[in-house]
């Protein structure tokens, strides 16, 4: 990857988190490297089964069982995660190190207030202070994310707000220790209703501005990554299949699944109205019965199964930090003519 | 609807409304009304796909739940053919239940997980008692086979099948009886994105071999302009525009509307749009606000807005919104 | 939301298939069959273990210790204890099993119309409250006295008792299920109510209701012999664990035996079902709702 190490806050290589179930093992993050640098927007986007949730969860070191981290390193700063001790983790989560999860009602205990699950956050990494002073920081974060009347709101329990408002009260907890280096976002608006997702999109773009953190920003929805990332990754059960700056990505998709992908879906103007789409043929993989080789074979409408099917090919630098995994680039060219209309 | 030569909708809403009573109090009495739906019009003609959109609490999932007798009316007419079906009954009932079907959002969910392909597929030609158990199974068959699903699928249970799969059943179930209309709510939003395409193209190809009429509920605006033909957006339980997909589209009027379009996010990073963020929430169903009721969020409102309500008017062909500013 | 996770089908697809795997791997459940199954054919093969009648009156062999001609001693009026106590597990299985069935059928009847219609629901609720103000042993003396002693009153005693708990099982499991959008989809496509309560809420209703109606036999067995050991139960001479137990009551010093053995039949029957009913219960439901979902769901 292009530009001077010293430049990244996060730098992952060779991850692989595997889930060992009574049917076999799932290779759900398998050999992942990955960089986010500093003041950088990550987007990192895919469907289920790619392996989004639990690459962010590695990162935390909150994989559930039966998953485990294999193999790799994480390392934020300089310094490996994977082989920090559960209390210096601890220190780290919540603190430079911030997640934000897709479901509000879920990451909010519906019987404490959330001034008070504010609280919890600073009292547990030590930054309490005195009653007065932890209060006024509640009031001052919830007024950071945009919640009008933020001394009214602090005595108000989950279920009071809405949506929108309690997703910015799990941003607030994820911020309340002050900046954090760097905050995990997954799926943070798919919950959410358009016109609060483009409120909280719009917040998380002041915010980073605002503190200079980085952010990695999980979704399966391509507008969301073109609004917010500065640079995309793109996965399929388990792999990293190109990564590109985000116009770069959408200019010019080279990889097969990204491209299948991008045309397969309405977008305004260039589709006829009512006219067939663009498809991707068969399903996602079973991530338990993997065959060697590309992930992609199989769906991919140019694979060759004597290149394709042996090795699964490696990251390739194809253009200014471009990365695309397929051997048959040179084959396929890069304009849209190469690509035909799938059947339905 | 204001044409020279004016034919009357297949199937029409009009003054659709539904209200639920908001019971407090050790003796329950009933102190305030939920106005989920409060008065809509609207018409499909045959063979035609309505788009309706709107955000949570707009009143869209209510309105299907209606049309399909999944809940009672509080007032207005729905029309079949030129017919009122709000108060059939009976026999009537069950003529209706062949006409108007349903395709579910959750493909998990809308299948009954004890029992088989042909056992949820074989259902409605059971309760209509459509033909002998002899010929069931070959037309169960027949049906799974508009879905691209083959006959072998019937010995199938739906956690034997991928999420695909079950939409397709779900569809299938929804063809069983030949209906006329189908409400499809929410369609593909559960499925993963690299087979959405696949089911899209399934719901166009039958519309088009079969002549359906689809009122079509989702909240991917892209997805809906390129299924509809027509457009309408409801908002706290009224429709505040209605237009054909392409003036919905490319010159909406509402500044909800505007709103709403500017808030989906583009994917395409080269056509930047000045993106209207709306500020604050939306206002409780039970005391929806005076007057226009988008106008505690609207960046028009002005004194007349708080005072009277805005009637849906035509503006230009086929083109109504409700909006004292936006009409003319 | 997943489709990389497809689950290859199951020999017959049966959604049971893989719970039947389960279910025999579980300790709990293995040991409490073999309880039980032991139980049952003692009861069965009785006149094939013990040459003794059960009621046979011998008052020149009264009061025996154990020894190899009775292997569970006698009783004061010289009969043959083990034999009374294989006869007793009859009666016991017996009574437990037909009021256990009856309850079962009522309870579902009543629960699933309870669950469904409301006006049914606000009778039924209030009564199923009433019932269950009582302690279960009190309100079964109640019932004995007013219908009196009989075998077949004792079934019916114990069926009212315990089809409250099933009632409200089955009730809770209609209340979960009648939002489901398969529900919906059924009525959508014409299914009347009656279709929609058996044909596909009691289907998936059936784990709850299984373990508890497990459970319920345990406690009609143990009911049974209580309400007999008061003398409000079966009526003498039959041999039920409880008359036996009562019988033995004057003799606790001096004869021992006469409540030991009938107490550890009771014991081993409950303890039986109870392991069965655990078993049971920690195998069904949750899990085989989600098999398919869950590794998929945390792949992703």
């Amino acid at each position: 990857m292009g530009g001077a190490t010293n430049d990244s806050l996060l730098d992952i290589k060779g991850l692989r988190t595997h889930f060992f179930t009574d049917s076999g093992v799932v290779r759900a993050v398998d050999g992942v490297d990955l960089r986010v640098g500093q003041r950088e927007i990550l987007g990192i986007v895919g469907e289920s089964g790619c392996g989004k949730t639990m690459l962010a969860r590695s990162i935390l070191r909150i994989v559930p069982k039966p998953g485990a981290i294999v193999s790799g390193r994480i390392e934020l700063e300089g310094s490996d995660l994977l082989t920090l001790s559960k209390k210096e983790m601890r220190k780290i989560r919540g603190d430079a190190v911030s997640m934000v999860f897709q479901e509000p009602m879920v990451s909010l205990n519906p019987v404490y207030r959330v001034g008070n699950q504010i609280e919890e956050v600073l009292t547990a990494h030590g930054k309490a202070g005195r009653s007065a002073e932890r209060k006024d920081r509640v009031v001052e974060l919830l007024r950071m994310v945009g919640i009008p009347s933020p001394e009214t709101r602090v005595g108000c329990y989950p279920y009071e707000l809405s949506g929108g408002m309690r997703q910015r009260v799990v941003i607030a907890m994820a911020l309340a220790c002050g900046s954090p280096r760097l905050l995990i976002a997954d799926e943070p608006t798919t919950a959410l209703d358009v016109t609060i997702q483009a409120q909280i999109l719009d917040l998380f773009r002041k915010l980073q501005a605002q503190l200079g953190m980085s952010v990695i920003m999980i979704t399966h929805d391509l507008g969301v990554i073109s609004e917010t990332a500065n640079r995309v990754v793109v996965m399929y059960a388990g792999s990293v299949v190109e990564e590109a700056p985000v116009r770069t990505l959408f200019e010019n998709p080279l990889h097969p699944y990204t491209r299948g992908l991008m045309r397969s879906l309405p977008r305004k103007g260039r589709d006829e109205r009512k006219g067939r789409l663009y498809t991707i043929a068969g399903t996602v993989p079973d991530l338990l019965g993997l065959k060697p080789g590309c992930k992609f074979l199989g769906r991919c409408p140019y694979a060759d199964a004597g290149i394709c099917g042996g090795e699964e090919p490696p990251l390739q630098e194809c253009g200014e930090r471009h990365l695309v995994r397929c051997a048959r680039l040179d084959e396929i060219g890069s304009g849209e003519s190469a690509v035909e209309d799938g059947p339905a | 609807m204001s044409n020279n030569n004016y034919t009357a909708p297949f199937f029409e809403v009009r003054g659709l409304a539904k209200r639920f009573p908001v019971r407090k109090g050790v003796l329950r009495r009933v102190t305030a009304e939920v106005r989920a739906v409060d008065g809509i019009d609207f018409g499909i003609h045959s063979g035609r796909t309505l788009g309706l959109v709107g955000e949570s609490g707009c009143g869209k999932t209510t309105t299907a739940r209606m049309i399909l007798h999944l809940d009672r009316p509080s007032g207005g007419q729905i029309l079949l053919e030129g017919e009122d079906t709000v108060s059939v009954e009976g026999s009537a009932l069950a003529a209706l239940r062949r006409k108007i079907q349903m395709i579910f959002q959750d493909p998990y969910s809308s299948l009954d997980p004890h029992k088989n392909v042909g056992q949820i597929v074989g259902e409605p030609f059971m309760v209509h008692r459509i033909c002998g158990r002899r010929e069931l199974p070959d037309r169960i068959a027949a049906t799974l086979g508009l879905v691209n699903l083959s006959a072998d699928f019937m010995r199938r249970f739906p956690h034997e099948l991928s999420g695909g799969q079950r939409q397709r059943v779900g569809i299938a179930r929804s063809l069983a009886l030949s209906p006329m209309l189908i409400i499809c709510d929410e369609p593909v939003s559960a499925l993963d994105l690299s087979i959405r395409s696949q089911i899209i193209n399934l719901l166009l190809e039958l519309q088009e071999r079969l002549g359906l009429t689809y009122l079509f509920i989702a909240h991917d605006l892209s997805l809906v302009e390129h299924m509809s033909d027509e457009v309408a957006v409801m908002y706290l339980g009224k429709i505040v525009e209605r237009a054909p997909a392409g003036d919905f589209f490319d010159r909406p009027l509402h500044p909800y509307t505007e709103a709403l379009l500017s808030a989906v996010p583009e994917s395409d990073p080269l056509r930047k749009r000045d993106r209207i963020i709306l500020q604050g929430d939306l206002p409780s169903p039970i005391n929806p606000p005076s007057g226009c009721r988008f106008r505690t969020r609207c960046p028009l409102a002005a004194a007349l807005c708080a005072e009277k309500e805005p009637v849906l008017l035509e503006s230009s062909p086929g083109h109504f919104v409700a909006c004292h500013f936006r009409g003319r | 939301m997943s489709d990389a996770q497809i689950p290859r089908p199951s020999r017959n697809g049966r959604v049971l298939n893989p719970a039947l795997r389960r279910v025999l791997r579980s300790r709990l459940f293995i040991v409490g069959a073999v309880m039980l199954f032991l139980i049952v054919l003692s009861a069965a093969a009785a006149p094939l273990l013990t040459p003794f009648d059960p009621v046979a009156i011998d008052t020149k062999n009264s009061l025996q210790p154990m020894s190899l001609r009775h292997p569970f001693g006698t009783d004061e009026l010289g009969r043959d204890v083990f034999a009374r106590v294989l006869y007793g597990a009859r009666i016991s299985l017996r009574v437990g099993g037909f009021s256990t069935f009856f309850t079962a059928i009522l309870g579902v009847l009543i629960g699933l119309f309870a669950g469904w219609y409301r006006p049914v629901d606000m009778i039924v609720s209030r009564i199923v409250d009433a019932l269950m103000i009582f302690p279960g042993l009190i309100l079964g003396i109640m019932l004995m006295a007013a219908l009196g002693p009989a075998e077949s009153n004792v079934i019916l005693a114990m069926t009212i008792l315990y089809t409250p708990r099933i009632v409200r099982v089955v009730r809770g499991s209609v209340l979960e299920l009648k939002g489901l959008a398969y529900m919906d989809a059924s009525r959508v496509v014409g299914a009347g109510d009656l279709r929609l309560l058996f044909d596909h809420i009691l289907p998936n209703a059936y784990a709850p209701l299984i373990v508890q109606v497990t459970f319920g036999f345990a406690w009609a067995i143990l009911t049974e012999s209580g309400m007999s050991f008061l003398g409000l139960g079966t009526p003498p001479p039959a041999p039920s664990w409880g008359n036996i137990i009562a019988d033995g009551r004057d003799f606790i010093r001096s004869a021992p035996w006469l409540m030991f053995f009938p107490g550890v039949m009771i014991s081993l029957a409950v303890i039986g079902l109870n392991f069965i009913g655990d078993g049971l219960r920690d195998l069904l439901d949750p899990r085989l709702r989600n098999t398919a979902r869950r590794v998929g769901n945390q792949a992703g």
